[in-house]
């Protein structure tokens, strides 16, 4: 009788910690899954607006992103303020610590990566945005905006196989161009300045984890249901680990070629060419040491 | 000299009359219900939405079919090395990683595979010589 008297408060006690522990997990699960900014993201494509544009509009548009033309603000000033809620939703995704594309590896192949695609043009109008706020006197909402751009473009990638890498390297020297502009045409106020600067240091110095996406690029292949011939199989065992460092030392880059030359059809033929990874990888961490010279 | 005014005609009422009256009286005027002519509209459009749908089945199969004909060829020769694409066909939706793959083992630069990425969604929605913004953002180089 006393034994029960004593264990059964012991017994409530001890229910009562585990219910609010799994609650509090529970809780700190959802808030985690609410907090994921690729979420964010795909509201901000699902508001992105579409306009009719000529060819020769189009022509431009991209000489502008490439930075080979200047921005017109009469030309693009509707197109940007009717995307506005877009990119503002996509402005307040980037403030987010994680983003998760929760890309299913499971389906292979197949697992679809529509986000990239998405994550492009959204980027691109962001750019825009940059120029038209740097243009009508907004520095600080250019800034805000840049800095966004930044984070949103490194987020493009995060989880991703080789091509989102590829499209947020795109991305992000699409922003680096429009730092220069508006470095060069508006000069920018200290605080400025340094928001800039953090938002380019927190890139790091090769902008974008590369050696991540080769791993997972490379790695879909490993199983035998993605077609490979054994021989294949064998050859890419031995490929990956070279090509994963080629990413950080170039000069394993012949060899590395040599190999896939020498590798059965299957497999040469659903490789990337790593001298362009590289080169493209290169280009990017140049553009970085460029635009962080001019921010000191 | 008249006696009752403007189109009446004073006629002696008899007790009948008078409760028929009270009867008539007793009906008040109700709400009109819709014109016939929704509720026809409703019958005829299960009929219409079938064949809007066999419609755009039958075009969809014929677009797949012209696709799947005509759609990205991948060139290789021998020794591995790329030549690109046969045809600067653009990627279906959903873009999958198989298909990103393939175009950056295969297309002629990466910027190229940003190229060909690129989707028209509302192609017939544009005017003549005007295209999409966003087709155009989601492309590299025009």
């Amino acid at each position: 009788m006393k034994i029960s008297r004593v264990f059964a408060p012991m017994l409530l006690f001890i229910a009562l910690s585990a219910g609010s522990t799994s609650g509090q997990l529970q809780a700190e699960r959802q808030t985690k899954l609410g907090e994921n900014a690729a979420l964010r993201y795909w509201s901000a494509f699902a508001e992105m607006q579409d306009a009719a544009i000529t060819s020769q509009q189009a022509r431009e548009l991209n000489l502008i992103l490439d930075g080979t033309a200047p921005y017109k603000d009469l030309k693009y000033k509707g197109l940007v303020e009717k995307n506005k809620p877009a990119l503002e939703t996509m402005i307040r995704g980037t403030m987010l610590p994680d983003c998760d594309w929760g890309v299913d590896y499971q389906l292979g192949q197949d697992a679809p990566v529509e986000y990239v695609r998405k994550a492009l043009t959204l980027g691109r109008l962001n750019v825009l945005y940059v120029f038209h706020r740097g243009i009508n006197g907004d520095k600080d909402g250019a800034v805000r905006s840049l800095v966004a751009g930044l984070r949103f473009s490194r987020d493009v990638a995060n989880g991703g196989t080789l091509f989102a890498t590829v499209v947020a390297a795109n991305l992000v020297a699409s922003h680096l161009r429009a730092a220069e502009f508006v470095l060069h045409v508006s000069g920018l106020s200290t605080a400025q300045r340094l928001a800039l600067q953090r938002a380019v240091a927190s890139l790091g110095p090769n902008g974008l984890d590369w050696q991540g996406a080769v791993k997972r690029e490379l790695g879909l292949y490993r199983g035998t249901d993605h077609g490979l011939s054994t021989q294949g199989l064998a050859a890419l065992a031995q490929i990956t680990p070279l090509y994963v460092s080629a990413m950080s030392d170039p000069s394993v880059l012949p060899r590395l070629q040599g190999m896939i030359a020498n590798a059965p059809p299957d497999l040469r033929n659903i490789l990337p060419n790593p001298q362009r990874v590289v080169e493209t990888k290169q280009s990017l961490e140049n553009h970085l040491a460029e635009v962080r010279g001019l921010l000191q | 000299m008249r006696r009752w005014g403007l189109g009446r005609i004073p006629v002696q009422m008899h007790a009948d009359d008078e409760r028929f009256e009270v009867y008539l009286k007793q009906f008040r005027p109700r709400q009109p219900e819709p014109l016939p002519n929704e509720r026809r509209t409703r019958v005829t459009r299960p009929a219409f939405a079938l064949g809007a749908c066999a419609t755009t089945a039958a075009v969809a199969v014929i677009a797949i079919a012209l696709m799947m004909r005509h759609g990205p060829k991948l060139n290789h020769s021998a020794d591995g090395a790329e030549h690109g694409y046969v045809e600067p066909a653009t990627i279906s939706q959903p873009l999958t990683i198989y298909k990103a793959n393939a175009l950056l083992a295969h297309a002629p630069s990466l910027k190229a595979a940003m190229d060909l990425m690129a989707f028209h969604p509302q192609s017939a929605q544009w005017p003549k010589n005007q295209q999409s913004v966003l087709f155009v953002l989601s492309k590299e180089k025009n």
